[in-house]
């Protein structure tokens, strides 16, 4: 068919899958998920374009509770916290008989919420949470030991748990009438709410916090706040609501569209991937807390991994899973810190799987620290201090490989002395064997689990085109580093025929085509790791391919074989692009060379 | 729709005769009319299989200081694998190989 340098006539198929959010009717999707239920969520993720509140302290100055008003008290600042910093504050009776307490009036709130503060006995022995307006409840606290409560009113829960420094952790979780809650001395476990003291005693309290997360059970890990309070939404993972749901990706860091996304199936091997208190993971010098913190999924199911007070030693969390062979393994796992800025993985000895290799993770800063040089490894950003770690060592057998989590002092280190009080958040812990990159979160509970393959085509036959027709096809994608990964192909559902932009593992992209089981021409395109717009002309004895409105590169000597059937993101022969494929249209004509710049720069 | 299997082969060439097809790939066509397969590769005969490890039947027992192994674990003498199978696709051969866990070692999500 002869060509003019005109525009070309419109496509026969457009298919935007970052503006549009949806799939053509001529094409067809699919994905073989167990259906969710509201009781049991899908295991298939994908980062939405919704938020959700990721952390929340209602208080202000939280650390030192610098800001809040006192009855019959004295401050002074700078005490020795929980967590070793001098931040905590030394709260002391006055000379007489009154009520003496501390306020804030904004606590005030009329929803449920949990008070909680860290508290530590020094002359003074017995605290109490009143809220004013509401004469029925209270909670009195005994900061003696590993602490005591007693709860009065309906619907007040509290809590009592041992921290670092000789503090306890306080909570109390009630419906707050919309007024101030207050903080004061008593002199028993069954004071009367709001009694008179005549103790000039002291305590000391440090990291007060107000949230509508979490409850007096399930205390939400600390959250400083400053002169304002903190409230701070982030971007939601979303499982699949529906089966088999395409997923139309947001980059979480900016919240661009990244179009659709295509993935091979993949395995989560860790059986437990968001309880790091179940038995799959064995703790050393360490805490495992469970459902502390809003986890990127914008539930409350990340857990903390604390550090017990052991000197001079490593503190963390192991598992195991099967290889399955001596191939590429993935781990990732979705951290923020929470008192310790560091994470290290070791890919350990174990069995003969790994050769003990570490690699370290900056969870203030977003970056890869140290990595030893069997280990490739990548870090990103999830907003609000959540990011995923990432790395990747191939196995020296098939056998049972240990990964260690460590808590990390700073980079390139894992021996330090404890505090009991400073760890980090984990969540959506992932194994993947024979995997040389994480794909999405496949979540477990009690049993490895597999997604299955996502899958799109367009019969061509429904586009009006013709088999063996000339055609031009754009395409707007990015498909991962690794041999046979597919943007797009054309195929007759055998070997014989077929035409496909891969990406490979040298991290070019090739053009192909085969036709009656021979190869007729393999066209390279430029480098590219990013997504960018490609170009394939499939015309008898003249294809022509070009990447982002670069040089297009030519084959005068092709025959073009049957196909019926355009696969997206996905090629025979290839393999998912485990990537985004963001625009597609096809053109029912051979275009010129020009428009092919044109239309991909 | 669909239909999971789990299954349990006694070994792994079984497992392959029934879960593969060996598909050829590349042919000599010096003789047109008499093309000869030169290739072949193992094509799997349904869209979701998943080939497992091995499975533990009983978990092993570690010291947690050292990480030493203190009790081996015990894995299952099978070959396990597990098919999701969409409609359209021949489930005949699986049916002698299927298995019902209590608690299956992996699902699909």
């Amino acid at each position: 068919m002869a060509y003019t340098d005109n525009f070309p006539q419109r496509p026969v198929f457009q298919a935007d899958f970052a503006n549009g959010g949806r799939i053509d009717p001529r094409a067809t999707f699919s994905r073989a998920d167990t259906p969710p239920t509201y009781a049991a969520p899908s295991a298939v993720h994908f980062w939405s374009n919704e938020k959700h509140l990721s952390s929340e302290n209602l208080t202000t100055n939280s650390d030192d509770l610098s800001d809040w008003g006192r009855i019959y008290m004295t401050r002074t600042l700078s005490q020795v916290g929980p967590d070793g910093s001098s931040n905590a504050a030394k709260l002391t009776g006055k000379a007489g008989t009154v009520f003496k307490a501390i306020y804030n009036a904004t606590l005030a709130n009329t929803s449920a919420q949990t008070i909680s503060f860290f508290a530590k006995e020094d002359t003074h022995r017995y605290i109490q949470v009143s809220v004013n307006g509401d004469a029925t409840k209270f909670v009195n606290f005994d900061l003696n030991g590993s602490g005591a409560y007693s709860a009065n009113g309906t619907g007040v829960t509290a809590s009592i748990t041992p921290s670092a420094n000789g503090f306890v952790r306080c909570a109390v979780n009630l419906t707050l009438p919309n007024t101030s809650a207050y903080i004061s001395l008593q002199d028993s476990l069954s004071a009367a709410r709001e009694a008179t003291t005549a103790s000039t005693g002291s305590i000391y309290i440090f990291g007060a916090m107000a949230t509508t997360l979490g409850d007096a059970t399930n205390v939400v890990a600390y959250q400083s706040s400053g002169s304002q309070i903190s409230r701070s939404y982030a971007p939601t993972l979303k499982s699949v609501a529906t089966a088999g749901q395409p997923r139309f990706e947001y980059d979480p860091t900016d919240g661009q569209s990244m179009g659709v996304l295509i993935e091979s199936q993949a395995t989560n091997l860790v059986t437990y991937s968001s309880d790091i208190t179940q038995s799959f993971f064995t703790g050393f010098r360490s805490t495992q807390e469970s459902n502390v913190a809003v986890a990127p999924d914008g539930t409350l199911t990340a857990d903390l991994l604390r550090e017990d007070s052991s000197s001079g030693n490593s503190h963390g969390v192991f598992f195991e899973y099967a290889s399955g062979g001596t191939t590429a393994q993935t781990i990732s796992v979705y951290a923020k810190a929470a008192g310790r800025n560091h994470l290290s993985f070791r890919f350990d000895t174990t069995n003969g799987v790994f050769g003990s290799d570490f690699v370290w993770f900056n969870l203030s800063t977003g970056a890869v620290g140290t990595t030893d040089s069997d280990i490739t490894a990548s870090i990103e950003s999830c907003s609000n201090g959540w990011y995923r770690c990432i790395a990747t060592r191939t196995a020296l057998a098939s056998a049972n490989g240990r990964i260690v989590l460590y808590l990390a002092d700073a980079d390139n280190s894992t021996s330090y002395d404890g505090d009991s009080y400073s760890g980090v958040l984990l969540w959506g812990i992932q194994a993947e064997a024979n995997a040389s990159h994480a794909s999405s979160l496949v979540s477990t509970s009690g049993a490895s689990a597999t997604r299955a393959a996502d899958s799109l085509s367009v019969a061509t036959a429904d586009l009006g085109i013709a088999s063996g027709q000339d055609l031009t096809v754009i395409v707007d994608g990015v498909a991962e580093q690794k041999a046979g990964a597919a943007l797009l192909g054309f195929d007759d559902g055998t070997s014989s025929n077929y035409a496909r932009i891969l990406r490979h593992s040298s991290n070019n992209y090739t053009f192909d085509v085969r036709t009656n089981a021979t190869s007729q021409a393999v066209i390279t395109a430029p480098n590219s790791s990013s997504d960018t717009k490609f170009a394939f002309r499939l015309e008898q004895n003249n294809l022509g391919a070009v990447a982002g409105g670069g040089s297009v590169n030519t084959d005068t000597s092709a025959t073009l074989g049957l196909t019926n059937i355009m696969q997206i993101g996905n090629a025979y022969w290839g393999v998912q692009a485990n990537g985004h494929i963001k625009r597609v249209a096809l053109y029912g004509e051979a275009l010129s060379d020009t428009n092919l710049q044109a239309l991909t720069s | 729709m669909f239909t999971d299997y789990y299954l349990a082969f006694p070994d792994k060439a079984t497992a392959d005769s029934v879960l593969y097809t060996d598909t050829p790939i590349a042919w000599d066509n010096t003789d047109p009319e008499n093309p000869v397969v030169t290739e072949t590769e193992l094509r799997p005969n349904f869209r979701n299989l998943d080939v497992l490890p091995l499975v533990v039947e009983q978990e092993g027992q570690y010291d947690i200081e050292t990480g030493e192994e203190l009790v081996a674990p015990v894995y299952s003498p099978l070959y396990h694998a597990n098919v999701r199978a969409l409609p359209g696709e021949d489930t005949s051969a699986l049916e002698a190989y299927a298995v019902t866990p209590n608690t299956p070692a992996r699902v699909w999500a």
